[in-house]
């Protein structure tokens, strides 16, 4: 007779994230519907029964009542948990890209352990480091929900992200002239010679800074980052988004992430007191840095846009 | 009535229903009785509102409660603490007073 009621019971217990009390509710609950159930039909047998309990409401309602004001991370917390992980996840960041500098692993103890990786490797880490960074303020927060402390947390307001949805500042006339200029001279300059990378200035007899192959291949992924970035920047004067960053930043990190594993084989021109391949490598790296850089910025500002802003037009603009 | 009037009746009861539990059970009652007696008098409360409440007030201890076999079976009475009433007391007073100033608005717009 009572297999119904259990049964039902079951259920709201599966929804009742409050455990030390989840019995006593569960004991309680048992005793209104049999008190409903003897006052309204006289006797309790599985036909009044499942008529009470139909009549009661759905579990998951039922122990959503119960578990008002048990909030999983306190509204007031919100916002840090979003602020907090772009934190983290910058310090993160940071860490992968000495760490493929370096070509070592790294541990901040206890929580932070970035494996030696290769940068498509760490194109792949990332969303996992981001994820990872997620769940650990998410811990963070939760915790200082049901302990119910009134501790202060900082506000860095350097972090503080827009509220207002972002359109990244209209592109510039003279910007693009000046970008053009730049990128048909290096592309006049890649016709003539077959490389950018040149140590000469004699454009009768160039000597090139590593061997004809590689320099060939260098020179055009180089040409291609330009040629991506200014797209996008022209593609702005009709649609000032930054979804469009988003796309020719993504362009760039791709671009020099197969830089990064070229096949061919590379030799560079060996100069006294020179070391050329030090001196290409930390500049490859520098342009890699500021393209995933860029790359996940507009990844922020496009996701948080997309995601967290509400009703972006109905708000008023503080600025 | 629909779903935004629900909303705000809900939100509207919530404090007047916690008034009424903590002047009832001046009288020790379990949870059906209540609910009856709520009935009886014209005031109409879901089972779901009513006894999740109990609960609150109980782990606040502004009520208190006992369990109780009869028939067989277990039944939880309930009755007020005294942090109980002194909150019921000031919060009759807050009631009566807003009470009395929507009165008097209503009042000055129906002459105005």
């Amino acid at each position: 007779m009572v297999k119904k009621l259990d049964d039902y019971l079951a259920e709201i217990s599966r929804y009742l994230a409050v455990w030390d009390e989840a019995e006593e509710i569960l004991t309680e609950i048992r005793s209104h519907i049999l008190e409903k159930t003897e006052a309204e039909f006289g006797n309790i047998d599985e036909a009044s029964l499942e008529k009470t309990i139909a009549d009661y409401g759905s579990p998951k309602k039922i122990a959503e009542k119960y578990l008002e004001g048990n909030q999983i991370i306190s509204p007031s917390l919100k916002g840090h948990l979003f602020l907090y992980t772009w934190i983290l996840f910058a310090f993160h960041f940071g860490m992968i890209l000495v760490g493929l500098i370096l070509k070592t692993s790294l541990m901040v103890f206890p929580f932070f352990y970035v494996p030696s990786m290769n940068v498509v490797q760490a194109v792949f880490y990332l969303p996992m480091a981001f994820l990872f960074n997620f769940g650990f303020v998410a811990f963070f927060l939760y915790f200082l929900t049901q302990k119910k402390t009134d501790l202060k947390l900082p506000w860095p307001m350097r972090f503080k992200p827009h509220f207002y949805g972002y359109t990244p500042p209209p592109p510039k006339l003279i910007w693009v002239v000046l970008m053009l200029v730049g990128f048909g001279a290096l592309l006049v300059f890649f016709l003539k010679f077959k490389t950018l990378f040149i140590l000469s200035l004699s454009f009768s007899r160039p000597e090139s800074l590593l061997n004809a192959s590689s320099s060939l291949f260098y020179s055009i992924i180089l040409l291609a980052v330009l040629a991506a970035e200014i797209t996008g920047y022209i593609i702005r004067f009709w649609r000032n988004s930054e979804r469009v960053n988003l796309v020719s930043n993504g362009m760039a990190v791709i671009l020099l992430g197969v830089a990064w594993n070229n096949p061919l084989e590379v030799t560079f021109l060996e100069l006294p007191g020179l070391n050329i391949e030090l001196l290409a490598t930390v500049f490859l790296a520098l342009l890699t840095f500021w393209a995933v850089i860029a790359f996940f910025r507009s990844l922020y500002l496009v996701l948080r846009s997309s995601l967290f802003i509400k009703n972006v037009d109905t708000l008023p603009n503080p600025r | 009535m629909n779903k935004e009037q629900g909303i705000f009746e809900a939100e509207m009861n919530r404090g007047f229903l916690q008034i009424l539990v903590l002047a009832v059970l001046e009288n020790q009652m379990y949870g059906y009785m209540m609910l009856k007696h709520f009935k009886d008098i014209g005031y109409e409360v879901e089972e779901n509102t009513l006894y999740p409440l109990l609960r609150r007030l109980e782990k606040n201890g502004h009520i208190q409660s006992e369990w109780v076999v009869s028939k067989d079976r277990p039944k939880k009475y309930y009755l007020v603490t005294s942090a109980g009433r002194n909150i019921r007391d000031v919060l009759l007073k807050k009631w009566k007073h807003q009470n009395a100033i929507l009165e008097k608005i209503l009042e000055g717009e129906k002459n105005g």
